[in-house]
């Protein structure tokens, strides 16, 4: 097949070169390094231990149900708000999207206040039974699962949304037409029509959850219920064996499989249907049931979204643990005193300046992956997508052993570059895909019209296409920054003195039982964090920045 | 303004529209139309000239210059060319004038020069005064308009058009392609239009190529295309003829297969005896009363209506006078005025 | 930079501090130690005693140790770590006021508090406290007991192999407190926190977090047991490789001068000198029954007792 295109410019192959060449030294090298240290038969066989295989389970039926759970979950969400007349839509996408906007540790803490042994829920129970076992326990698998699912359900909902958006409304006119009732419709047209996106938002969940530390950590733990990021943190955190590095490298090339496995399957899997048909498709009438659903919604929203903030709010305020809740024992003291304290300054900073850095790199390295993969044809674009996307199938605690591997011989580890690298391998691919449909969505005759004012592709690039592309690079990067800012799994491997992150000043700060100045830091974390997405997502409106499409 | 030639053009190409051994000269100052079906390789020739393609074989000429061939290559931006595209390429994050400008800028004509001819430009195409607009406060035919200014603007060795009204809706199309041929007649521009529309074809242009499966069928003023059509092919696809399989008895006298014999008053070209395809026009036969016809269908077209009729295992569209009255399942006979006879072979 | 007079005088540079201190208590320790040495910048890196002997061990193996000083929890690391000869040996200024049970007799370490671990209560739950270990097994207390578990804190390993080696207490009293179903929770901090919200009535717990809630308001106060109290004396210990000895020897030295000893108290520990009053609410050093425990021992028993401990509380 001789496809001649016009001849490409030099300045599209150095850069080309450049972007592979940059994204071997991160994504690839490291990934090498894990492999050729962990997959060696004699450590993979010293897996085979009862531990090792405990945590393996834990780990698949945790992220597996979890997974499914907020599959289920997010798809009901989104049908209900989307696709039928309950009121106050808008306030009901917000509230239920904020838990994606809390990071899972955090939003854990937030849960440990209302359902904790020593949280609000358990407490009144004690209280008014005497009895000291709590009415919840959110320790152990119950808890995790649900706090997985809880924070994982906001991507579902999106895909859904997405999905359902591309349902054309004559395809479900036609079926009531033909005789269907609105849930027969639902069940034979809709679902249909969005079990792609379900099946590929159930995969992405499940390796997402795989990934998750904080949760099991900080749930997990006090029950010595291990899962795989966990058990890799205590042969290097905490010592727990022999050959810490060997281990953890073997473990971590398992969860690089799965994690791969996964995002082959879910490239696969992920074929829309497609159709000519168009309209936009009617909401489906709730009639008598509108009030009660819309009372449910509410309830729900006001549990997921509200209460393991207020938990949060009210004991970062309280004076002291145990005291009444009045107003005279109110106080911004513990906050006051948790914000400043020197450890969370430096870990601010630390994190300020590596989110920055890892947006910035990532912001440039992948608006030329972008670019790159949608405007050009060449053998190597197949190479250099994949190397960018593939960071993000990899769970963080994979990312961050990759990396001690890679850094111990180049001598960055125990310093900030490490961390940053790292970041920069494991959120790169956000960049990608905001920018890859904005720059796929410049209809090539822009560009070409640029050309043929006399304009040399790189030019056109510049005037036409990167203007147009440039708030999904903004937000992309953005979006690293967000993610970075609060990270922990990456970070709680990397860390050295004086490199702490805020994400593991926060979780020290909690496994060191300094519940006060976590709880403070928390609710500070997730109140920013709120504020921060918010303002973000209210600024690119309407940009499907987390859309998946 | 420039000639453009095609020699011996060849390009493979994943999924049809490539185009195989084209030889084509569009004269200085002329107006050509690519007319085919999807995929038939027009609009790969227009992105020849535009130098988003490289031909495999062959050469591309403007103004008696290779700019495409086994030695040559000028990327697109050196070619000094005007496009409009189908989905009215308008920078959406430029003003009108900003977007009209633009090519000027590159070129770096001064400022108080580059306001001049913005200004003349928009006028040309009826959009003064348009300049401070934003491209989405704008209507698609007026989003298309900008397109022609700033394709204008530069004064460009050739004009190409890629379906350029294809967005738009059919009062909208007609009173564009009317401004659209009275402008290029001022300007004396060198045009190549691409187009599946050949109404369209038709009326704009000073001669038309016919492009089927990637190879030129015919090059022809738009008159001898519609009356002397060179293969049945062009014969339906520029005047909706039936193409019927016949054995040629002379004289006028035709057997369609199965041996039934039937008459054509006025054959053109008498291409020869044997077995071939005839090519009649809707407008070229009659209906009269009685027969082995039998009426499918009637539309109503205002001043004409079109009658399907059912003939010998055939079907027949005739163009009937808006008066006469006919039923479906009426009993006619077909009486063929004209048509052209291909020979096989 | 230009700075006032006399203050750019003095050792210099930049040591790191591995700890188990609370965050809080080592920020503010660094800050003390400022106001004197303004000069040694000192990085702090807080962990738990087992996270962070492990990255001590692996760095020793990768590069050499990062840090200069470690001021952790127990005894028996810092003899393990000794062994290992990874500690300088020093004698800081001020070290004669530290009874010799305090410190190393071949001096690669010194005590800075004494931490013991006591009986907490709520006072809003019980009026009339237990005085003593055994009455832990009373009835009255089955189900409302907390106790850090011996799997996360290094200081409850500790403790399970002194109790059980103890005549008067021994793995007898050990299940008897078993059998009256404590609720064993992760560490210190969460005992702390089920004893201010009432999950607990009566926990197990460190001393000087009974003081800390007690202060702020919290319905909690602490008892030493009449039997004596396990009690550590969270060493201090300059690393052999430091590039900076003398701004080591001076942080050690701070830490048991007087105001460092002040500092101690301000934050609620007993101090290590004798001569220095202990904060409000805790008995003087010398009042402190400690019990007694044979420490080369201790720590060979500590895995087999924590082994013990599991078990039992598994049946």
């Amino acid at each position: 097949m001789g496809e001649s295109y016009q001849p490409e410019p030099g300045g599209f192959r150095a850069a080309r070169y450049l972007v592979l060449a940059v994204l071997l030294g991160l994504v690839a090298v490291p990934v090498l390094a894990l492999l050729w240290r962990g997959a060696r038969p004699e450590l993979l066989a010293g897996l085979n231990s009862p531990q090792v295989r405990e945590a393996t389970v834990n780990s698949l039926v945790t992220s597996g149900i979890s997974a499914l759970v907020a599959t289920a979950f997010g798809a009901g969400l989104a049908l209900l708000i989307e696709r039928t007349d309950v009121p106050a839509r808008n306030f009901f996408r917000a509230a239920f999207f904020l838990p994606f906007l809390i990071p899972p540790f955090i939003g854990a803490i937030g849960w440990l206040a209302v359902f904790g042994p020593v949280g609000y829920v358990n407490v009144l129970y004690n209280n008014a039974t005497g009895s000291s076992e709590g009415l919840v326990n959110l320790y152990g698998p119950g808890g995790i699962i649900a706090l997985l699912a809880l924070h994982a359900y906001p991507i579902t909902y999106l895909m859904t949304a997405a999905a359902l958006r591309g349902v054309p409304g004559s395809l479900e006119e036609a079926a009531r037409a033909s005789g269907a009732g609105r849930l027969r419709m639902v069940r034979d047209v809709t679902l249909p029509y969005i079990y792609p996106a379900l099946l590929a938002g159930f995969i992405l969940l499940f390796v997402s959850n795989l990934s998750d530390f904080g949760i099991p950590a900080l749930l997990g733990l006090p029950v010595q219920y291990q899962v795989l990021p966990t058990l890799i943190y205590s042969y290097l955190v905490g010592g727990t064996t022999e050959n810490p590095l060997g281990a953890a490298s073997a473990l971590g090339t398992v969860l690089l499989a799965v994690g791969a496995a996964a995002f082959l399957l879910q490239r696969h899997l992920f074929r829309r249907v497609s159709s000519d048909a168009e309209g936009r498709a009617q909401p489906v009438a709730l009639g008598r049931s509108r009030y009660p659903v819309t009372a449910m919604l509410g309830a729900v929203a006001f549990l997921f979204a509200v209460a393991p903030v207020l938990a949060l709010l009210v004991g970062a305020l309280l004076r002291a643990p145990g005291v009444p809740l009045t107003p005279e024992n109110l106080t911004l003291a513990n906050i006051e005193r948790a914000v400043l304290a020197p450890a969370t300054v430096r870990g601010f900073v630390n994190s300020f300046v590596l989110a920055t850095g890892a947006a910035l790199l990532c912001g440039v390295i992948g608006a030329l992956v972008a670019t790159l993969v949608v405007r050009t044809r060449n053998r190597l674009n197949g190479s250099i997508d994949t190397l960018a996307l593939i960071p993000q199938a990899l769970p963080g605690t994979v990312v961050a052993v990759a990396w001690i591997l890679t850094g111990i011989p180049l001598g960055i580890y125990n310093t900030r570059s490490i961390i940053l690298f790292a970041y920069v391998m494991a959120f790169v691919a956000l960049v990608v895909q905001a920018v890859r449909g904005s720059v796929a969505g410049v209809p090539v005759v822009l560009e070409e019209a640029a050309q043929l004012s006399g304009a040399s592709p790189l030019r056109a690039l510049r005037d036409v296409t990167l203007p147009l592309a440039a708030p999904a690079v903004v937000v992309g990067s953005g979006l690293v920054f967000f993610t970075a800012i609060r990270e922990l799994t990456v970070s709680a491997l990397l860390v050295a003195p004086g490199t702490e992150t805020l994400g593991v000043v926060i979780f020290n700060l909690h496994q060191a039982g300094a519940f006060n100045a976590s709880t403070a830091l928390a609710l500070v974390v997730a109140l920013g964090g709120l504020l921060g997405v918010g303002a973000m997502a209210l600024a690119t409106r309407g940009r499907g920045v987390y859309g998946a499409d | 303004m420039a000639q453009i030639e095609f020699q011996d053009v060849s390009l493979a190409y994943g999924g049809g529209g490539g185009v195989t051994g084209v030889d084509l000269t569009v004269e200085d100052g002329e107006f050509v139309a690519l007319l085919g079906p999807s995929g038939s390789g027009k609009t790969t020739l227009l992105r020849l000239v535009g130098g988003f393609l490289r031909p495999d074989r062959g050469a591309v000429l403007i103004g008696g210059e290779p700019v495409a061939g086994p030695k040559a290559w000028v990327p697109p931006e050196k070619r000094r060319l005007g496009m409009v595209f189908q989905y009215h390429a308008v920078w959406p994050h430029r003003s009108v004038a900003s977007n009209v400008e633009y090519p000027l800028r590159l070129a770096k004509v001064g400022r108080s020069e580059r306001e001049e001819r913005v200004r003349e430009a928009l006028s040309l195409v009826g959009l003064e005064g348009f300049e401070h607009r934003a491209p989405e406060t704008l209507s698609g035919g007026q989003r298309q308009r900008v397109a022609l200014a700033r394709a204008l603007v530069m004064q460009p060795a050739a004009l190409l058009l890629d379906e350029p009204f294809a967005s738009l809706d059919a009062a909208l199309r007609a009173r564009l392609r009317a401004e659209l041929s009275a402008l290029v007649r001022r300007t004396g521009v060198t045009v190549v239009h691409v187009t599946h529309d050949r109404t369209e074809a038709l009326a704009l242009a000073d001669r038309v190529a016919v492009l089927h499966e990637g190879r030129l069928v015919q090059v022809d003023e738009p008159r001898r295309l519609y009356s002397a059509p060179a293969t049945p092919f062009v014969a339906r696809f520029v005047s909706d003829a039936a193409l019927l399989r016949v054995r040629a008895r002379g004289a006028g006298r035709f057997a369609l297969e199965g041996g039934n014999e039937f008459e054509v008053e006025n054959i053109p070209e008498h291409g020869g005896s044997g077995p071939g395809t005839l090519a009649v026009r809707p407008q070229d036969i009659r209906l009269e009363p009685g027969g082995e016809g039998r009426v499918r269908a009637v539309l109503f077209m205002g001043d004409t209506q079109e009658v399907v009729v059912g003939w010998r295992g055939h079907e027949l569209r005739v163009q009937a006078p808006a008066d006469a009255r006919y039923r479906l399942g009426e009993a006619v006979r077909p009486v063929f005025g004209r048509g052209v006879f291909f020979p096989d072979g | 930079m230009w700075r006032s007079g006399g203050r750019g005088d003095g050792p210099a540079g930049e040591i790191t501090l591995y700890t188990s201190e609370p965050q809080e208590n080592a920020d503010a320790l660094v800050a003390a130690f400022n106001e004197q040495y303004p000069n040694i910048e000192v990085t702090v890196f807080r962990s738990g005693t087992g996270e962070l002997v492990t990255r001590i061990e692996s760095e020793r193996e990768a590069s050499g140790v990062q840090a200069d000083v470690l001021v952790a929890a127990d005894a028996p690391t810092f003899e393990s770590l000794k062994e290992e000869g990874l500690f300088l040996q020093y004698t800081p200024e001020g070290a004669e006021q530290i009874d010799e049970q305090f410190k190393d007799p071949d001096g690669y370490y010194v005590g800075t508090r004494l931490i013991s671990t006591i009986i907490g209560y709520n006072t809003n739950q019980v009026d009339d406290p237990p005085q003593s270990w055994q009455e832990l097994t009373d009835l009255e207390y089955r189900g409302r007991i907390g106790m850090p578990s011996p799997d996360y804190s290094g200081a409850a390993a500790y403790n399970t192999a002194l109790w059980a080696s103890r005549p008067e207490l021994g793995w007898e009293w050990i299940e008897a407190l078993v059998a009256n179903e404590p609720t064993v929770v992760e560490g210190n901090g969460q005992v702390q926190q089920g004893l201010a919200s009432g999950q607990f009535a009566v926990g197990i717990l460190i001393d000087y977090m009974v003081r800390d809630l007690e202060e702020q308001g919290s319905p909690v106060s602490g008892v030493f047991p009449e039997e004596g109290v396990p009690a550590i004396f969270q060493p201090a210990a300059i690393f052999e490789n430091t590039d900076n000895r003398e701004a080591a020897e001076r942080f050690v030295d701070f830490l048991i001068s007087e105001e460092g000893q002040r500092l101690s108290v301000e934050q609620n520990y007993v101090p290590i000198r004798s001569d220095i009053e202990s904060p409000e609410g805790a008995p003087q050093l010398d009042e402190i029954e400690i019990l007694e425990g044979d420490l080369e021992r201790l720590t060979a028993e500590q895995d087999a007792a924590r082994e013990r401990f599991n078990e039992l509380l598994r049946n």
